[in-house]
């Protein structure tokens, strides 16, 4: 079953109007219709921060992040969590073939695809955000490379510390995009309580 | 094999717990440390392993840029050698990208990477090549190649799979193990992903259908993540536990893969000290398979789907000359959706280049439906190209008893273990059964003195038109039923062939299908969406249905108007064939599709309707349009619009909604897909001037590659006026890469064609 954020969210990125009912529906049925090809895997790890300034190194890997942007949401914190997720090649394909023969299926589908991936991403991570919570630390959002002037070259060094192409079928491309198309990767910042 | 052949355990993991940083390359402690490597080899020669793997897993130009490989893999070999082992295997894996049509790495640039690999493994001495950790049957297939047509050494190849028992990108263990053993694979197996326990049901569908020896490489247990690094729990005794377990199935060949050590190899040993090998009995079999599916010939009836051919088609022969994949694309889902096991692929036509359209229908349709493919081609070069590139193991069709058939053809189909259809045909022309079963005993013989098993042959009894003959029916129904039981290999005919040049065909058809089945025929060519088909085959085939989830007010679907502004498309065929009874196909275009469109889509501007429903809008006005379509040579004008998704991009589901709309509007599109270089783009406006060329981009890492497409234009020449649009574009952004104008949606894009484009009668 779609939960309701999805279904909102989905229904905002085709410009629906959030009271349209009927659009609500529809959504819910190509959902019902396709959810086979919803196959979500997902990988996550934490990291000591080992270095802050001129680029944030973490200590066991070969990761180093750089820009005003990460550095800011990485302030004042002592560790972070890297993490990938992918909802798989199938539904690539499913949406491929849809818009050969349902072509507004299809964007309805794609458009699902992408909320549910937000959704469940964070529903995932929040496992590893428990844990470290329970250790002690607050974390905050998921930063994934892109946002800011943290650059998509950055979701190669996640993917390959975590080995995430191996362990979830996800790969980067040249440019950085990642495959399958509803994939994320991001990293958390957790900082200590007492320092908040 | 007489005697089991150990493997070595994991080497990543092992190079982890000595220090190695998560996300860097295990390989290059080749040259920085080669202590570390030589003394984890040592550690498993001392407990056991006949073979030790050479650290060079991801050795890879591909995945090294700006290292020495070369160096990387000598010295892990070298330093592999060095430890005492009796065997060293160069371990060679996926190359971390997907192959085209489902990424960007080409099928060439994969098996160039590969070549040097195993050329530079065998030059540094390996016994063996390891192509491991497999997701992707096309890559495997691609480094198998690679490393039989570079070197001379024995290669065993291992998919990985996840708990649902398929790859991440969908094989399953039966696809893989048939379509890797057609092709030469000295051993085949599964390694990593999973822990042995795990493993068993995928290893008992691997050793069903091996041919080869097969091998077994799991994970010890499941991964789990603690503390930043990844743990594997399955102790010594429960691996060596269930490696038992699995020699009782047939494995003969066993080692470990993450998280795997000496001990669990000593484990392993020690437990099957003493043991011999299962000798495995593998039944014959006859099968084609895509990259997901296998279909087997000889259980049960199967459908051949025959409507990717272009004889007597005019729509998809313009299709093929336009190279509207879309056309083509609709046809091959249409017969799979219908139930068709396996499709035939014709692309012979005297306009085309048959090898490059060959190869380019098969990879799309390859990527689209999940059957495997009948390759239906007499051009050797063709076929050799289609077959190489086919993920999976293909049919041929065919070849016949004269020599230069037999020449060109056969050696293909052995080299690529396809599964080859003998035609009854040679010198002469058979007339009766006893002369098509001739010809047929006579392939059987000649195919397999050439080298092809004949569990891989087929054979088609050759369906002769009724029309000149009345007994041909009868007689090729004999020819199936004693080739059936004589010969004892399966069969295949065209069925529609019967009737050629006679009324009511389908009729015909249909009582030769059910004739043709009572004798024994495999699998009938036939088109499946065919009514009259599906009653003889007793339920396989199925109606196609449609489900209309944007059709919304329904009952305001009235008239063509009505239909397209509802998103209904439910009697839109008989809706517009009536208005051409009095009213031209220009009229219905301006004065009913049009209009609808210009009315929904300020709808949707305004956010009163969402994109599904302008988009559904869109399908309606297609299908009614495709009423007055005819496939004529007349049609065949330049387009008027080209677009592509720029190179390095894959996301194209924006430039398709507006290629959906633009053909509404009576638009002729030239779609040259996704992932485009530059210099494609150029030559589509050399040979159509197309005054219009949309690009599409969806990151910023790729707009890029939309400004040189845009310099590569203007430096050839070109007067096309060029609009952009993709998620990261704005109008600003547009401007500074070049471009004319700025779509900021489908719907923006059409009102830029509409500037640019003049049309005639608009």
């Amino acid at each position: 079953m779609l939960d309701d954020i999805v279904i909102k969210d989905a229904l905002s990125y085709l410009g629906a109007k959030k009271d349209d009912e009927e659009a609500r529906t529809a959504l819910k049925k190509v959902y019902e219709k396709h959810s086979d090809v919803f196959l979500p895997r997902f990988i996550a790890a934490c990291y000591p921060l080992e270095d802050f300034f001129p680029e944030l190194i973490f200590a066991g890997t070969e990761v180093r992040l750089e820009g005003e942007s990460i550095r800011h949401h990485f302030a004042g914190a002592t560790e972070g969590i890297f993490s990938a997720f992918t909802l798989g090649i199938a539904f690539d394909k499913r949406v491929r073939e849809l818009s050969l023969t349902h072509p507004s299926e299809s964007v309805a589908l794609n458009a699902i695809g992408s909320a549910y991936a937000e959704r469940k991403a964070d529903e995932l991570l929040r496992k590893t955000r428990d844990e470290k919570e329970a250790e002690g630390f607050k974390t905050n959002f998921r930063f994934c490379p892109g946002y800011g002037d943290l650059p998509l070259e950055a979701n190669r060094m996640i993917v390959s510390t975590l080995d995430a192409t191996k362990k979830i079928g996800l790969v980067v491309l040249d440019s950085g995009l990642l495959q399958p198309m509803k994939s994320i990767v991001g990293v958390n910042a957790c900082l200590p309580v007492k320092e908040v | 094999m007489n005697e089991f052949l150990f493997f070595d355990g994991g080497m990543g993991t092992m190079l982890q717990a000595r220090g190695l940083k998560a996300g860097a390359f295990p390989e290059t402690y080749n040259l920085t440390h080669p202590d570390v490597v030589l003394s984890i080899h040592k550690a498993y020669v001392e407990a056991g392993a006949d073979v030790v793997t050479a650290n060079t897993f991801g050795a890879n130009p591909y995945k090294m840029k700006g290292l020495d490989v070369e160096r990387i893999i000598t010295r892990g070999v070298e330093i592999a050698k060095s430890s005492g082992a009796k065997k060293v295997a160069l371990d060679v894996s996926s190359h971390g990208a997907l192959l085209e049509p489902n990424g960007t790495l080409t099928f060439d640039e994969a098996y160039q990477n590969y070549a040097f690999i195993m050329k530079t493994g065998e030059r540094a001495g390996a016994d063996i090549i390891l192509i491991e950790t497999m997701s992707d049957l096309l890559e495997a297939k691609c480094a198998l190649l690679a490393a039989k047509e570079n070197t001379s050494l024995p290669v065993y190849v291992t998919m990985t799979y996840t708990e649902d028992g398929r790859t991440f990108l969908g094989t399953d263990p039966v696809t893989a193990t048939v379509t890797l053993c057609s092709l030469g694979a000295d051993a085949v197996g599964v390694n990593c992903s999973l822990g042995a326990k795990d493993m068993l049901p995928v290893i008992r569908d691997i050793a069903k259908y091996a041919t080869c020896p097969v091998l077994v490489q799991p994970n010890a247990g499941l991964p789990k993540i603690k503390e930043g690094m990844t743990v594997y729990e399955d102790t010594p005794d429960i691996f060596a536990t269930a490696m038992v377990e699995i020699s009782h199935i047939g494995a003969t060949i066993l080692g470990g893969c993450c998280g795997t050590t000496p001990e669990h190899i000593r484990a392993m040993r020690a437990a099957l000290q003493g043991t011999k090998p299962l000798k495995r009995v593998v039944k014959p079999y006859t099968a084609a398979t895509s990259a997901t599916r296998t279909v087997f010939l000889g259980e049960n009836v199967k459908v051949i789907g025959e409507r990717l051919n272009p004889t007597g088609k005019k729509k998809l022969k313009a299709a093929l000359i336009e190279g509207d994949m879309d056309y083509l694309l609709h046809e091959a889902i249409d017969q799979e959706k219908a139930g068709a096991d396996i499709l035939d692929l014709n692309v012979g036509l005297p306009e085309i280049d048959e090898a490059a359209t060959l190869v380019k229908v098969m990879k799309e349709v390859s990527a689209t439906v999940t059957l495997p493919l009948q390759l239906d081609c007499s051009d050797p070069v063709a076929l050799e190209r289609a077959c190489r590139l086919y993920s999976g193991k293909p049919i041929i069709n065919s070849v016949n008893m004269k020599k230069s058939s037999l020449d060109a053809i056969v050696p293909i189909a052995k080299k690529y273990g396809a599964t080859l259809i003998g035609l009854c045909l040679g010198d002469t022309m058979p007339r009766t059964h006893e002369e098509r079963f001739a010809y047929a005993e006579a392939l059987v013989k000649e195919l397999t003195a050439r080298g092809i098993k004949k569990s891989d042959i087929v054979i088609d009894c050759l369906v002769l038109t009724i029309a000149t003959d009345s007994s041909q029916a009868t007689e090729t129904a004999l020819a199936v039923k004693e080739v059936t039981e004589k010969l004892g290999v399966a069969t295949v005919l065209g069925v529609s062939n019967v009737s050629f040049g006679m009324p009511d065909r389908l009729k015909i058809n249909a009582a030769f299908l059910s004739e043709c089945l009572q004798a024994g025929l495999s699998a009938p060519i036939l088109n499946p969406l065919v009514a009259e088909y599906a009653e003889v085959l007793g339920g396989k085939l199925l109606t196609l249905e449609t489900d209309e989830y944007f059709t919304f007010d329904k009952e305001g679907a009235v008239g063509i108007r009505g239909m397209v502004l509802c998103g209904s498309a439910s009697g839109i065929e008989d809706a517009v064939k009536e208005a051409l009874k009095t009213r031209s196909p220009l009229e219905v275009i301006n004065e009913e599709f049009i209009p609808a469109l210009d009315e929904i889509g300020a709808k949707f501007e305004k956010g009163e309707v969402f994109l599904p429903r302008l988009i559904a809008a869109a399908e309606v006005v297609k299908k009614g349009m495709d009423v007055m379509k005819t496939g004529d040579a007349d049609e065949d004008k330049a387009p008027d619009v080209i677009l592509a998704t720029v190179k390095g991009d894959i996301h194209d589901i924006g430039k398709n909604i507006v290629k959906m709309l633009l053909r509404s509007y009576g638009y002729k599109v030239l779609d040259l897909g996704k992932d485009v270089p530059e210099s494609a783009v150029v030559e589509a406006w050399q040979r159509t001037h197309a005054p219009l060329i949309g690009l599409s981009a969806l990151m910023t890492t790729t707009v890029p590659s939309m400004q040189s497409t845009i310099d590569a234009l203007r430096e050839a020449g070109s007067t096309a006026k060029v609009a952009v649009g993709g998620a990261v574009l704005t109008e600003e952004y547009a401007r500074t890469v070049g471009a004319d104008y700025y779509g900021k949606d489908a719907r923006a894009t059409v009102k830029i064609a509409e500037k640019v484009i003049q049309k005639d009668g608009r």
